[in-house]
């Protein structure tokens, strides 16, 4: 049954990011890229972490892609005056070198682990990660809400640079 | 029990295509969302070596690198807009802001 599930999720997540990176439409894409999320989001659950799952449905599908798709929708900035429907010279080496990089990957996974089906048993709580994170992880947790709050600043100041002044 | 490499060549597909999406689509935002695409397919191989070798600090990474990147959005996002501001563009190939 998990197995069934991984493949459904697997065809759901490659075919909602296949659409993202082809279609014309950013909203369209933004969208089927909320789809792929939550195929990740049933991975996690697979992968007995439940608490990871829940926060990347809140965070990413429910607050980043939110923000993409405002600021797509509120400053308009849509396909047009994007010259997207040609491929050019360059775009085909990229996809050259791209599919290169995946046959390395393959072959590295494929030569680097003969047994990849050992699992540790594992309590599906968000206990166990959380006392790591604010026990053993406390100093770093410091470290990237600092990074976090001096982002919002400097956003902050770009976007309303002239309002500040005045 | 789903082997571990399943999950591997999943999040290397998906790594892929993201790379794909940064390289091959002009739109400013498109890269933005390709880029956080190659993040998740990190964080998938990350969760999974977690439970491959039964410690939580994978977990405890994917959530630093989930607020790193939404760090990042913002930023970019912010930059984005300042640039569409000046010059009503989001296509990459028309950036030449050197050669003004």
């Amino acid at each position: 049954m998990p197995l069934v599930l991984f493949f459904i999720f697997a065809v759901v997540a490659v075919a909602a990011a296949l659409v993202m990176i082809t279609h014309k439409n950013p909203v369209y894409s933004v969208l089927f890229f909320v789809l792929s999320l939550l195929a990740f989001a049933g991975f996690y659950v697979l992968l007995h972490a439940p608490l990871v799952a829940g926060v990347h449905i809140v965070f990413y599908s429910g607050i980043i892609m939110v923000v993409f798709l405002f600021s797509i929708m509120v400053f308009g900035m849509n396909s047009k005056g994007t010259g997207e429907a040609r491929l050019k010279n360059s775009s085909i080496i990229g996809l050259v070198a791209s599919i290169v990089l995946l046959a390395l990957f393959i072959s590295f996974i494929k030569s680097g682990v003969d047994d990849m089906s050992q699992s540790l048993p594992m309590s599906d709580d968000i206990k166990s990660p959380g006392d790591l994170l604010f026990k053993k992880y406390l100093f770093p947790l410091a470290i990237i809400s600092i990074l976090l709050f001096s982002a919002i600043l400097g956003s902050t100041f770009l976007v309303a640079k002239n309002k500040l002044k005045a | 029990m789903i082997p571990a490499s399943y999950y591997l060549y999943l999040s290397a597909i998906l790594f892929v295509l993201g790379i794909i999406g940064v390289l091959v689509r002009r739109n400013l935002i498109l890269i933005l969302i390709s880029i956080e695409l190659m993040l998740n397919a990190v964080n998938l191989t990350f969760v999974t070596f977690s439970n491959y070798w039964g410690v939580y600090d994978g977990q405890v990474f994917v959530l630093f690198i989930m607020v790193a990147a939404s760090a990042q959005v913002g930023v970019g996002l912010a930059l984005v807009k300042t640039i569409f501001k000046k010059k009503a563009i989001v296509d990459v190939d028309k950036f030449n802001l050197l050669g003004q």
